[in-house]
């Protein structure tokens, strides 16, 4: 039987997502942080580093895709519902989250369409990105559950012939 | 219930009889087990009891607290539950792919790992059955992936 979660394994999640999503940030905070520092509170310190609010209202949005993560792909809540209907849902929802939480806290000008281009941008390829280790690591999966299935009718028909 | 056990050295088969008054569940429990032994199951359909060889069998569905037996041409029914047929069946290559059914290895068609790491299995009838999470894991097991 698969190994049940407990809520370590969530605050795993979480953290995982937090640490990439800081990694990620520092990195654009040091190659953009002093020209974007006058619109975006982000990159309010220069190539400083990130101001604690920041950090924490990032923490919170890595909380979130995590519990929209157990909402759509665990079936405690939804029981019957196609695997990429699961993953539009889940993506919309933390689209908007990232959205309501960049006009409410100026992550960046809401009013210029440039910084939303880049928000999309970003998101697309991490999507894309995503997808493409899925697709490979379901490739790999299946290739080797097509092995085993291909051993174990060799196995059984040495077993008739015997 | 008494257990008779006769001993004849000049008998040429194993002979096992059921002596009862009416053919309750409990004596047909009694002859499914025997059954098994031969590597036959014992089905209802319309009222008529079959002889099912395990080897047809493609899976079996629980469907309230009744079992449907499914082979190529039909399906039958049996008044065993599906944990039971799963104790029992187990060492005949049969496994439990989620809470509803028990399917046979030799069976499978196709295997199909899904995103929610649950696996798609296609047996040789051409249906689909989904093997949930907690069960995809003991397959892969089974099948020596993991």
């Amino acid at each position: 039987m698969e190994e049940r979660k407990n809520i370590f394994d969530y605050l795993a999640q979480a953290l995982t997502v937090f640490g990439f999503a800081m990694a990620v940030l520092n990195v654009f905070c040091l190659l953009f942080g002093e020209s974007a520092k006058e619109v975006s509170a982000m990159f309010a310190l220069g190539r400083k580093g990130i101001p604690a609010e920041i950090v924490f209202q990032f923490a919170a949005v890595s909380v979130l895709i995590t519990v929209f993560r157990f909402v759509f792909f665990t079936d405690v809540f939804i029981r019957n519902m196609k695997v990429w209907l699961r993953a539009v849902c889940m993506l919309a929802l933390v689209v908007m989250t990232i959205a309501v939480f960049a006009v409410t806290f100026q992550w960046f000008p809401a009013n210029l369409w440039q910084p939303w281009a880049m928000f999309f941008l970003c998101f697309g390829l991490s999507v894309s990105g995503s997808y493409g280790v899925m697709s490979v690591k379901e490739k790999t999966e299946n290739r080797r559950l097509e092995d085993a299935l291909k051993r174990l009718k060799s196995k059984e028909e040495r077993q008739n012939e015997q | 219930m008494k257990i008779e056990i006769l001993v004849d050295e000049k008998a040429e088969d194993l002979t096992v009889s059921v002596t009862c008054r009416h053919l309750t569940p409990g004596v047909e429990k009694i002859l499914i087990a025997l059954r098994m032994i031969n590597h036959q199951l014992t089905a209802k359909k319309d009222n008529e009891i079959y002889l099912l060889d395990m080897e047809q069998v493609i899976y079996i569905e629980s469907v309230d607290r009744k079992c449907f037996i499914c082979t190529p041409d039909e399906v039958y029914e049996t008044e065993i539950r599906l944990y039971e047929l799963e104790q029992r069946l187990e060492e005949y290559g049969f496994f439990r792919v989620s809470k509803s059914f028990l399917i046979q290895l030799r069976q499978i068609q196709s295997l199909k790992a899904d995103i929610n790491r649950r696996i798609r299995v296609t047996m040789s009838n051409g249906e689909q059955i989904i093997a949930s999470r907690q069960y995809a894991q003991e397959l892969k097991k089974r099948l020596g992936v993991i």
